[in-house]
């Protein structure tokens, strides 16, 4: 792991806990407000403030200090919430996203930020600085720990669980770090330095044994290892995740004051260096008394045995379980009362959450390109396979081919993460954007557990974002119009998630004043996007509003109004492979609905060829292929008559102007084309439509392979596959590909309306 | 970037004196030049004294030098060890390998009485 | 000090050129190329790259050329980008691959201001090598992939 990708998972886990921020934020400001709340958003912020000095980024160690200071205080019932310190809280966290977002040197040279910076710690004063305790910001060494007892120390109960407790704090951690951490960037000083924030180093022991030979000693690569006690109240999660950065290619223990002397004994044996020689460390370290494991020969030494106890045999130690820390070396608490006030709930949840682990993303693309390679080869083989009518050989790729699906299936769930948490995101926009409009407007959330693909969600915050926006600025009223409707004064906005036919459904609801279908008409015609004559049912008259540089809003706002925004929404969306439908009742509301695939990396296609050029269709579009030579053309227009219905349909050589003769390979001809007229009926939202093209080859499943930036204004194709025989193949973007024929049409109509019109003059 | 200056007191002493930088950035080129002109003597003398920033890297590379020196029966002092490596060995309690052993022992069992 | 670059020359159309080595990835040989429906005639289309889709430039058309010759001999010069935004791996048409050669900067030559039947930015330098003048490309110019997406566009319209 390189110095980077450990920063972008210091970057990753950031934004998560500024997440989690957030939410209770928005409880709060709900008026909700409970002790495990006010735990999640002091650990959020105290978890940040410390990965952070892990990377000497000072700057947001320094702001998130005071911010977790205060948030101890409102923990520590000292202050109360009131709606000026939620308002207060919020702009910190946007601030320290912000930090997050810079690094020191852009902090330092941006008056904006450290402006920012300086503001509100102003702000926070009224509420961090009551006690007069001193916030020391500028290191967070161990003396530091002593402002969070202050806090904490009203309550008299939780003294005496310190003196209880003392002999409970005795950690024992163990790091054989990776031989790379050093040119990676990451200095065990750092991790040392952090560990002081969470405890009393009692002892470090560094062992030389690993250096290699003068000639082969490289410099830097790590040889050091690390025997280290620390007495914390901190709770494991804390401790280990010091070490969340260098986890990789290494090897750390962290023995919990409720360690067994077997899980030494088994640490011991772990360890590379001999076995005596690390027993000896771990005496050095006070994490063990010699007595306890010489038990069965060597009496006590005098020096280091203390007034324990110790049993006479190994077996009561075992079936005992005695625990460890009542051989630990007593000394003064320096404790961390308020990290402490969590560890039982910290414990808690590492239950539900150890069974998650964090994986690079990059990999997970990784693994399932590979699999689609998988896949390709798969159908290579069940294509050899047919040719060699060999039974058994057959049997044999169709358990393959069986496997194979179930393998990508299962890597493409790894990379399905829920819809809730980007709703949520929205949860403070809407806040933020009603105070603004001063609108009352309420949001709710459905179907957060619906899942989707990682890559897509990703590209839906912005187009959601812009219908949210549009909503609330253009579709739901004031409190006063609302009132004067006979509405309620909160307005309904709905957020849901749901799966619809292979497909996700995305809706955006809300129950305002609906689009106005006049007014759209008009202003379409205004800007030159319509003509006049123009007859558009509903569907087609909203899509209206997606066409670049269109708004109806009578005032432009700050929020949206401007005409930029749909138009990318539209793009966004189509980008997905998916689509929208709008419809909107005048006075009750509107509704968004974003279609999207399952997922974007492999798909079932249905492979057709046209003039010697591969394509493939989307299964997911597909109704029914038929023949054209057993139906007429309606009078030469592109539309045939399909059990009484008029389908329209475009011929794909037609509209990608594709020629044999501009193929390269020579031996491929056009006798099929030309005889065999093959029509795939195509759905996509409420439009059905025909391509034709020349031959059908049938289904098949297909990794996507993006066509890259070059082709971005290419429509009608959505990416390019590769076939079992190393040929590529297009994938139609069915709606596109409608559209570009629409578009098509209309421009030879437009010709035909013009030629009317001189006629008629 | 660290440098080294290695001078003959005499026939069985020789003094190594390190100082400026000595990170990460460096160890690669300094512990080439000083592997290739380290001879060790009968006794050497170590002033750590320059060293004005040091990092795990340094510190290792020192305590590979160590090695070197003790390897080859040789003796060492280390005349100073400057601030940011005293530090350094304080937080890691590195200073046996630093100080000699005799003081270390002693200040250990000092401790041990007080606490007693 | 004179600092001298290594370039990787090709011939296309009996011109010679140059190319930043470290930009070139590997030279292969053609066997076919997919069209890409629509496309302006400086993208000959796309190949399969062991299992990487890879658009082909058809160098000769982008200098303002007539299109190459596809005959026995014709190579693909596999090429890699690095712009701000993204890498970017394409393929070159060439008639031939010549080799690998140092050039010192002081022996390139800046590209002629005008007279040159090539676009003076598209030029590094020209270099001469056994009295035959070989032009190194500035491929970034030539090749940006945001150029090409908006040429590719603006054909499209």
């Amino acid at each position: 792991m390189s110095l980077d990708a450990v920063l972008q998972t210091f970057y990753v886990e950031a934004k998560e806990h500024l997440e989690a921020m957030e939410n209770v934020l928005l409880k709060m400001d709900e008026g909700e407000s409970d002790d495990e709340m006010l735990n999640e958003i002091f650990r959020s912020a105290h978890t940040i403030k410390g990965s952070a000095g892990i990377f000497g980024l000072d700057h947001i160690v320094n702001f998130t200090h005071v911010v977790e200071n205060v948030l101890d205080r409102v923990r520590a019932n000292e202050i109360e919430i009131e709606k000026k310190l939620i308002d207060v809280l919020f702009k910190c966290r946007d601030h320290i996203q912000n930090l997050v977002g810079a690094n020191l040197d852009e902090f330092n040279t941006q008056p904006d930020l450290q402006k920012t910076d300086q503001e509100l710690l102003e702000t926070l004063t009224p509420w961090s600085n009551e006690v007069g305790e001193q916030t020391e910001q500028e290191s967070n060494l161990p003396d530091n720990n002593e402002t969070e007892i202050i806090s904490d120390s009203e309550t008299v109960t939780a003294e005496n669980e310190i003196e209880d407790e003392e002999k409970d704090n005795l950690w024992h951690i163990s790091l054989r770090l990776s031989a790379d951490c050093l040119r990676n960037g990451m200095d065990p000083l750092s991790f040392i330095k952090f560990l002081t924030t969470l405890g009393e180093i009692k002892h470090v022991e560094t062992l030389i044994d690993h250096f290699p030979k003068p000639e082969d000693f490289d410099a830097e690569t790590l040889y050091l290892a690390y025997e280290i006690a620390l007495q914390s109240k901190a709770s494991f999660e804390e401790i280990e995740n010091t070490f969340m950065f260098v986890q990789e290619d290494s090897a750390i223990t962290i023995l919990p004051p409720s360690a067994t002397v077997e899980d030494y004994r088994t640490l011991i044996d772990k360890l590379p260096e001999d076995n005596q020689k690390i027993e000896e460390v771990l005496i050095k370290c006070g994490s063990l008394t010699k007595p306890l494991l010489e038990q069965d020969s060597v009496p006590p030494s005098n020096a280091i045995a203390n007034n324990v106890d110790v049993p006479d045999n190994v077996e009561t130690v075992e079936t005992d379980k005695n625990k460890l820390e009542q051989l630990g070396i007593e000394s003064p608490a320096v404790t961390d009362v308020a990290a402490d006030a969590e560890l039982t709930k910290a414990k808690q949840s590492k239950t539900s959450e150890g069974k998650q682990i964090r994986v690079d993303s990059n990999r997970l693309d990784l693994l399932i390109n590979l699999i689609g390679e998988l896949v390709i080869n798969q159908q290579r083989i069940e294509l050899l396979s047919k040719e060699s009518k060999n039974p058994p050989l057959t049997e044999a790729v169709d358990d393959f081919e069986n496997f194979t699906n179930q393998i990508r299936d299962a890597a493409l769930s790894l990379r399905m993460v829920p819809i809730g948490g980007t709703f949520q995101r929205f949860k403070r926009l809407v806040r933020d954007t009603a105070q603004e409009l001063n609108k009352e407007i309420e949001l709710t959330i459905d179907g957060a557990d619906t899942e989707l693909d990682r890559l897509m969600v990703e590209k839906l915050g912005d187009p959601l974002t812009h219908i949210i926006r549009n909503a609330m600025d253009h579709g739901l009223e004031s409190v006063e119009e609302r009132v004067s409707l006979g509405k309620s004064t909160k307005g309904q906005l709905k957020l849901a998630a749901y799966h619809e036919a292979g497909h996700i459904v995305i809706s955006i609801s809300d129950d305002g004043s609906g689009i106005d279908k006049d007014r759209v008409r008009e202003k379409a015609i205004e800007k030159g996007i319509l003509n006049n004559e123009s007859q558009l049912n509903d569907n087609e008259l909203f899509h209206l509003i997606f066409h670049p540089g269109f708004s109806t809003a009578a005032s432009v706002t700050n929020l949206s109004g401007r005409g930029v925004g749909m138009d990318v929404v539209k793009r966004n969306v189509e980008a997905l492979q998916g689509s929208i439908d709008i419809s909107s009742q005048a006075g009750l509301g509107s509704e968004f609905k974003i279609r999207l695939p399952l997922t974007l990396a492999i798909i079932d296609g249905f492979h057709v060829e046209a003039k010697g050029t591969h394509f493939i269709i989307p299964q997911a579009t597909i109704i029914e292929c038929i023949n054209l030579a057993h139906h007429q053309d309606i009078k030469g227009r592109h539309c045939i008559n399909l059990r009484g219905e008029m389908i329209p349909f475009l011929n794909i050589s037609e509209i990608f102007n594709l020629t044999t003769n501009k193929a390269p390979s020579p031996e491929e001809s056009n006798k099929t084309d030309t005889l065999k007229r093959e029509l795939v009926i195509v759905q996509f939202g409420s439009d059905i439509a025909g391509i034709e093209v020349g031959t059908l080859n049938g289904e098949i499943q297909t990794v996507v392979k993006p066509l890259g930036p070059i082709f971005r204004a290419l429509k009608g194709i959505g990416g390019s596959s590769l076939l079992g025989n190393g040929e590529i193949a297009f994938i139609l973007d069915v709606p596109q590909l409608i559209e570009l024929a629409i578009e098509k049409e209309a421009s030879s109509r437009v010709t035909i309306e013009t030629n009317t019109n001189n006629l008629e003059q | 970037m660290a440098e080294i200056d290695i001078t003959q007191k005499d026939e069985n002493i020789s003094e190594i004196t390190i100082s400026g930088e000595l990170d990460i950035y460096c160890v690669m080129d300094t512990y080439q030049q000083l592997f290739q002109q380290l001879e060790v003597k009968e006794q050497t003398l170590l002033n750590f004294g320059g060293i004005s920033e040091i990092d795990t890297a340094g510190v290792q590379l020192l305590i590979m030098l160590l090695k070197i020196i003790s390897d080859k029966n040789g003796t060492y002092q280390v005349t100073s060890l400057g601030e940011p490596l005293a530090d350094y060995s304080n937080l890691f309690q590195l200073n046996r390998y630093f100080i000699d052993f005799e003081a270390i022992n002693k200040n250990a069992s000092t401790i041990e009485e007080s606490q007693s | 000090m004179d600092k001298s670059s290594q370039f990787l020359t090709f011939t296309i159309a009996d011109e010679h050129f140059g190319m930043d080595l470290h930009q070139t990835r590997e030279i292969i040989e053609y066997a076919g190329i997919t069209q890409v429906p629509l496309m302006p005639r400086f993208i000959s289309g796309v190949i399969n790259l062991r299992g990487e889709v890879v658009p082909v430039i058809d160098l000769s058309v982008r200098l303002g050329r007539e299109p190459i010759t596809i005959h026995k001999r014709t190579c693909v010069i596999v090429i890699e980008l690095h712009s701000s935004e993204q890498h970017c791996v394409l393929g070159l048409l060439a008639d031939a691959v010549n080799e690998v050669i140092d050039i010192s900067a002081s022996h390139i030559e800046d590209a002629p201001a005008f007279g040159a039947k090539i676009k003076a930015e598209f030029i590094q330098g020209i270099a001469k090598k056994d009295d035959e003048f070989i032009v190194l490309l500035n491929a970034e110019k030539t090749l940006s992939p945001v150029e090409l997406a908006h040429l590719v566009e603006a054909d499209l319209q």
